[in-house]
């Protein structure tokens, strides 16, 4: 037996393609992002209006049923200002060349947040409480990147 | 509540490193051949093992596979959880109160230095939106929590680097932390390069290289392996809501019910009086105060003031991770059974330069899973 | 050890892909018939115990996620994943979690979506570390996954040796194949059914690798289980005729044939199953059960290669070695048989790899229960096992169960 010094390192990558199925809630979702509105699903027992929506109420273990079209405004609810985004290679936290502010939304008529970015303003200038607009891509396809960010609503 | 009595014998760490020049099966080896050594028995007379690790932390499906032989498990009933280790002394824990095994080997590790850093934790996001959105990472999903906290109660970021000031300032009377900081000041905190607001790089984790490992006795065995068991007087375990948005972020929920079980099991009815040593598992240091308020501490909203009255400083009346906690390191899979391991030293005067005054008696250790610690396990350990 | 019955069983249907359900809705489908028949709801629940096998979505603790859908919010929780026994591992977390006297009511759920993502590139992930040091000579992945073949590889070494040891023929396999083809067409929540199947049927399928055909392969499917496990004091009050636990084990040995880094193994024998015997005599003591040969009446084996059949009916401690392929022949493991195997068609029929193994405790607590529908086994059903497997066939997990508590 050879004495090795220290330990071979080796880096394997492996490419795994994924498709997830998102489920047929999700799929009607995108499909409100046809009209620029988001869509909520009620659950039958509290009255808990989820954006994006869910199948399932998890607090009553009831399963959804009423949809609404809600507009595509909401409020925010908590934000942080990135000045990092993680590495898609390495997982490392990588300077980011100007701040971005990322953001907990609540849609209006909806009691649930959802994550996305703030643009077209100042870091200094985002408060909880304020109202923002979502911002739709030049050609809306029904699929997530239709939605771009917020912008404060004004 | 639990039929037979069980107890902690022995444990074992590694140094916490921020990349380890070993593979990984002989990093756990060295844990589990330490853990063994304190013990003084040999591996036959372990009845079942359980790992916790991650598949995607390691890069390797059924990553317990290979970890057989390390682990001691040879021929064993041996599991794993895939979650952090906290969880997998949780279900030893429950092994050995079955009557079914008596002594069983916990151990957890990882190696950050192997693995993409912040990206396996994007992997647990829901992949309908906001795993392709690409805005949230555990980081930037913590620093929305502690905005969120420091809004409702007035919290300044001096009073949050005040966690990192303590715990790093205790690492470095802990032989196996990684990240010590002995001079470590606000200052220091404060001039950290700035992540997600309000989290800098010292109010946030070091990626690290690590295992641990602790052995459980039934009553009868435990007094032929110690004369210092540590026994497990309660234990409490919740799964909290996943969205960020469906909790209530300036506070952890979760790590409220955890708390209640383990407190009703032990008999603690008011946990600063009857505490003496708490390690919990904060992966930044805003958690820190947030978790002191979710385990009955103090009131809501008062963490920063239990903080800078000293109450859970090394000379104060509840010493809070006199080890260092998550900040100095944090192995994932082993961060919370380190805590487990840590308060078990302290109940046994073991815990060296970093040991609290005044012999505690009884513990409480702590462990996070998921994104801004979705799920909470929660252990009273008593000597 | 405190007595643990399982009082609720539910399925979904596994079909190759689920493109109108996301995760967490897949397992509620299981989920919900549990709740419904035991008229219990989340609130009768202490704690939730489940895993999958997360290369095949690329996941990482999906559970994070779905657990609010299956009722476990707020809950005492784990997540077990040990590769092909997770299924039974989870399982054996939950009859711990009971059997411990921490919680009593305990819901567990195990299941897969394969569709979501590769289920070959999943497989290989399986070896992959331990081929690094080939990698570092420069093999290629090419070459290493072509000798070690995704799942099939390890296996097909297997039931080659078994063939040499037992003297059977590949026509066994084509007949066990086709026998569980056809028990899985009776069975509601089976992917693959194929009714009327015959040996010749099967013996006409691709050769894959000598002796294993395409027809004696397992599905990829989508698909989740779920139980719900109680103690003695409230089993009755829930099931009119729970399925006790009767004795459990699990025993992890080293990688078979591949080794630690491909450094090779002590296993060179794949058929020895070495851990498969020491699970199986540990839960037959805890059950009380001196002669499984006479005493078991029903089995369930993790087998999604036809060979494995044979080697496991043995390694179970069903019959004296080398017997099985005779017992086959006349007729003992059939669904009318004295000793039927995998009436419910088995791994082979049926493989959301998550699921499988928890598939096998399920299975047997229905025919326990007389709620086998059309593939109860003909006999009563007093004592059952089932059993799983993993790794590089270097995890085994045994579970015994019965139609009355031990006592004593």
């Amino acid at each position: 037996m050879q004495d090795v010094e220290g330990v071979v390192e080796l880096s394997l990558p492996m490419d795994a393609a994924f498709n997830w199925s998102v489920g047929a809630y999700m799929e009607r979702f995108f499909g409100g992002f046809k009209h620029k509105k988001f869509l909520g699903i009620k659950c039958p027992d509290c009255g808990k209006v989820f954006v994006p929506p869910r199948m399932i109420c998890e607090d009553c273990f009831a399963e959804t049923e009423e949809w609404l079209e809600l507009g595509d405004e909401g409020t925010v609810e908590g934000y942080t200002v990135a000045y990092v985004k993680v590495d898609e290679k390495t997982g490392g936290l990588a300077d980011l060349d100007e701040p971005e502010i990322i953001a907990l939304i609540k849609p209006e008529g909806a009691d649930t947040c959802l994550i996305h970015r703030i643009a077209e303003a100042n870091p200094e200038d985002i408060e909880v409480s304020m109202r923002v607009r979502a911002v739709w891509a030049e050609e809306i396809r029904g699929e997530l990147a239709d939605l771009r960010y917020f912008k404060p609503a004004t | 509540m639990m039929d037979r009595r069980v107890a902690i014998v022995a444990y074992a760490q590694t140094s916490y490193e921020s990349k380890k020049d070993q593979s990984r099966e002989m990093m756990v080896y060295e844990a589990v051949r330490d853990l063994l050594e304190m013990a003084g028995i040999s591996k036959a007379e372990v009845d079942t093992v359980v790992s916790a690790q991650n598949d995607y932390l390691e890069g390797r499906t059924i990553s317990n596979m290979r970890t057989v032989g390390p682990l001691a498990a040879f021929m064993k009933d041996e599991t794993k959880v895939e979650m952090d280790g906290a969880f997998a002394a949780f279900y030893a824990l429950a092994r050995v109160l079955s009557g079914v095994h008596d002594i069983a080997i916990v151990a957890g590790e990882s190696m950050a230095s192997c693995y993409p850093a912040y990206l396996p934790m994007t992997w647990t996001l829901d992949p309908s939106f906001d795993r392709p959105n690409g805005f949230l990472n555990e980081v930037s999903a913590a620093a929305i929590q502690a905005g969120a906290y420091m809004e409702r109660y007035g919290v300044s970021e001096e009073q949050v680097a005040g966690v990192s000031v303590k715990n790093l300032g205790n690492a470095a009377k802990n032989p196996y932390a990684l990240r010590k900081m002995p001079d470590i000041d606000i200052d220091s905190v404060m001039g950290s390069r700035m992540l997600y607001s309000p989290i800098r790089e010292l109010n946030a984790y070091p990626l690290t290289d690590g295992a641990c490992a602790l052995l459980l006795a039934a009553e009868e065995k435990a007094s032929e392996i110690t004369d210092k068991p540590v026994w497990i007087e309660g234990v409490g375990n919740c799964h909290g809501y996943y969205h960020l948005g469906d909790r209530d972020l300036a506070g952890c929920d979760s790590l409220k019910t955890a708390a209640e079980a383990a407190y009703r099991m032990a008999g603690i009815k008011d946990p600063v009086k009857d505490i003496d040593v708490a390690e919990v598992h904060e992966d930044y240091s805003h958690e820190e105060l947030i978790f002191y308020e979710a385990l009955g501490l103090c009131k809501e909203g008062e963490g920063a003031g239990l903080l800078e009255e000293g109450t859970t400083a090394m000379q104060g009346s509840l010493p809070v991770n006199p080890s260092g906690g998550g900040l100095s390191a944090n192995p994932m899979c082993a961060t919370g059974l380190i805590r487990i391991v840590e308060a078990a030293m302290q109940l046994r005067g073991e815990a060296g330069e970093h040991q609290v005054p005044g012999e505690p008696a009884v513990a409480l250790a702590h462990g996070q899973n998921g994104i801004c610690a979705q799920q909470n396990a929660v252990f009273i350990l008593r000597r | 050890m405190r007595n643990v019955a399982v009082v609720g069983v539910g399925m979904s249907k596994h079909v190759s892909k689920r493109r109108d359900v996301n995760i967490p809705e897949l397992v509620y489908e299981a989920v919900r018939p549990c709740f419904d028949e035991t008229g219990l709801s989340p609130k009768d629940i202490d704690a939730l115990v489940t895993g999958n096998m997360p290369a095949f979505e690329g996941l990482n603790t999906p559970e994070l996620w779905g657990a609010g859908y299956w009722g476990g919010l707020r809950k005492p929780a784990l997540r077990i994943t040990t590769g092909g026994t997770t299924g039974m591992s989870v399982a054996h977390g939950a009859i711990y979690m009971v059997a411990s006297g921490l919680y009593d009511t305990v819901l567990t759920l195990a299941f897969e979506k394969q569709s979501d993502g590769d289920t070959t590139m999943g497989l290989n992930s399986v070896g992959l570390a331990d081929f690094a040091n080939v990698f570092e000579y420069k093999g290629d992945m090419e070459s290493v996954t072509l000798s070690f073949g995704g799942a099939i590889g390890l296996f097909v070494y297997q039931a080659a040796r078994y063939m040499a040891k037992s003297g059977c023929t590949i026509d066994h396999f084509d007949r066990a194949a086709a026998m569980l083809r056809n028990n899985a067409a009776k069975n509601p929540y089976a992917h693959l059914k194929q009714p009327g199947s015959t040996a010749e049927d099967i013996a006409a399928t691709r050769m894959l690798t000598y002796p294993l055909r395409y027809g004696h392969t397992c599905p990829a499917s989508d698909g989740a289980v779920a139980m719900i496990l109680t103690s003695e004091d409230r089993a009755g009050k829930i099931a009119d005729k729970p399925a006790w636990i009767k004795g459990l084990a699990a025993c992890s040995e080293v990688a078979t044939a591949i080794g630690e880094y491909g450094g090779g193994s002590i296993n060179i024998d794949p058929t020895e199953q070495r851990s498969c015997r020491f699970a199986a005599n540990k839960a037959y003591k805890m059950a009380g059960i001196e002669d499984p040969t006479r005493e078991i009446d029903l089995a369930e084996p993790y087998i999604p290669f036809a060979h494995l059949l044979f080697i496991y009916f043995e390694r179970l401690l069903l019959c004296k070695e080398g017997d099985a392929p005779r017992l086959f022949d006349e007729g003992v493991m059939d669904i009318e048989g004295d000793l039927p195997t995998c009436p419910s068609g088995a791994v082979m029929s049926t493989n959301a790899i998550g699921a499988s193994a928890m598939e096998r405790i399920a299975e047997c607590a229905l025919q326990i229960m007389g709620r086998a529908g059309e593939h109860q086994a003909s006999k009563e059903v007093h004592n059952a096992v089932a059993h799983g497997l993993g790794g590089a066939a270097n995890f085994n997990t045994v579970t015994v169960l019965g139609d009355k508590p031990n006592r004593g």
